[in-house]
């Protein structure tokens, strides 16, 4: 009901909305501190001798501030309609449900100190904090950011951020209790303690996350990770790498996982990637991955990425073509 | 006759140089260049006690371009790029203003205020210059 609620508040809001639209900058309403947006993703994978075509993401976001107070709201239908074709037979799924992406209050203490309450993007890594398709790089993420940590946190959050001539940036996840709209998070968790620090100065960025979650479903397990990140980026190039491991309680093992990726831009709207990928666990699921990729975009908010997976596992080498568009 | 050719094509340049002028209220601290990006980019919000405010020309103006050309020094479509995952992160751009007068205006009555405009606009002494240059 909430959710309907919402979608129809949203809309209403569109409809009377400012005329000077650009598309991927939202509107705000009429002159409310409030904005709105969204983005819908669409993708063509072929593996293993199966097609499989997606409506994956159709996604409305709300957000604004009065004061020291801001707020996010952002629901999403997934794999909102999923086709699969193989030798011998066709499949079609439909999910309706709408998830509760994103939720959460701010609240500015100060310039530099921002206190968070709801669920949010785990700040984890490059990948996890704008995890839709249309801000990627590629239509597919790295598997170091899918395997380590929980994508979503339900608890309170800390930001701080000092700015001189870099900046510095300090997060603290905090998550003591049930999960909001658990069902496609990575992990169905009910804790999450963790720590992050970022510096930027000029081109170039440097991260350190690392933390510790306590998984419930299937087996009940506890984890603890870490995750080191670097970028350098200008208007032709970047590079980015990410080397991280994780610790399960239970098994008493270790995961590895790390990549290397560069991004050439050939002009504004041609982009070639190449990514090197890795995955080391005692489990024996191994792969080393290198993920070919173009991205076009005729605007920023449009994109359209096409990308070849060559992998080291059997039968898992794949093609993926996806359309985005962020509004 | 090459070196006239050479001294009037300066002369054309130097005439058709546009001087622009970074200002801001009286009450803005001392800042450097990557200072002033930060401000901008909305990722640097105080200094000294004084909350910022920039404001933007609308987006298509020339002025605009020369101070992103010159400040942000980054290109349009990596811009573009980092406003739209600001958006998502729920985060707004610098308010753009009509004009010129528009943007003086609002420098001169808005504490912590930072904006940009050509130097043939400034009227008004009662608003501090940060930086000038010349395109």
């Amino acid at each position: 009901m909430f959710h309907r609620f919402f979608i129809l508040l949203i809309l209403c809001s569109v409809l009377s909305a400012e005329n000077s639209y650009q598309l991927g900058e939202g509107v705000q309403i009429d002159e409310l501190p409030i904005f709105v947006g969204g983005y819908i993703s669409t993708d063509y994978r072929y593996k293993d001798e199966e097609h499989r075509f997606r409506v994956d993401d159709i996604a409305l976001l709300s957000y604004g501030n009065y004061k020291a107070l801001s707020y996010m709201a952002e629901v999403e239908f997934k794999e909102f309609y999923v086709l699969t074709q193989d030798k011998d037979s066709t499949h079609t799924e439909q999910d309706n449900k709408l998830y509760i992406e994103r939720l959460y209050l701010d609240y500015a203490f100060s310039d530099a100190l921002i206190g968070r309450a709801g669920k949010y993007n785990t700040p984890i890594g490059f990948w996890n904090l704008l995890p839709i398709n249309i801000l990627r790089d590629t239509s597919s993420n790295p598997i170091t950011n899918e395997l380590l940590y929980p994508k979503f946190t339900t608890g309170f959050g800390m930001e701080y951020n000092s700015f001189d001539e870099g900046e510095f940036k300090l997060d603290l996840m905090l998550q003591h209790n049930d999960s909001l709209d658990n069902d496609y998070n990575n992990y169905e968790i009910d804790a999450h303690y963790g720590l992050g620090l970022s510096y930027e100065y000029d081109s170039y960025l440097i991260k350190l996350n690392t933390g510790y979650f306590h998984k419930i479903n299937i087996l009940e397990d506890d984890f603890a990770y870490a995750l080191l990140s670097g970028k350098y980026e200008d208007d032709m190039y970047k590079l980015m790498g990410e080397f991280g491991s994780q610790y399960s309680k239970e098994k008493s093992d270790f995961i590895y996982s790390g990549y290397l990726q560069g991004l050439y831009h050939f002009n504004d709207k041609h982009a070639g990637i190449l990514r090197l990928e890795y995955l080391n666990n005692t489990d024996s699921i191994d792969d080393n991955i290198a993920v070919f990729a173009y991205t076009y975009r005729p605007l920023y908010a449009i994109a359209l990425k096409s990308e070849y997976q060559l992998h080291s596992k059997d039968d898992s080498d794949q093609f993926i073509f996806s359309f985005s568009v962020l509004f | 006759m090459k070196y006239l050719f050479f001294l009037l094509l300066l002369g054309t340049i130097v005439l058709k140089a546009q001087n622009y002028l970074l200002i801001a209220h009286k009450d803005v601290p001392k800042l450097s260049e990557n200072q002033i990006k930060a401000i901008f980019l909305k990722k640097m919000k105080s200094k000294e006690g004084v909350h910022f405010i920039p404001v933007n020309l609308g987006a298509k103006d020339s002025t605009r371009r020369a101070f992103e050309s010159k400040y942000i020094n980054v290109s349009l479509q990596r811009l573009k790029s980092y406003w739209a995952k600001q958006h998502y992160l729920g985060h707004r751009p610098p308010h753009s203003l009509k004009s010129q007068k528009a943007v003086i205006a609002f420098i001169t009555k808005v504490a912590g205020s930072i904006g940009y405009i050509q130097e043939s606009a400034l009227k008004n002494s009662d608003i501090q210059i940060i930086f000038r240059w010349s395109e």
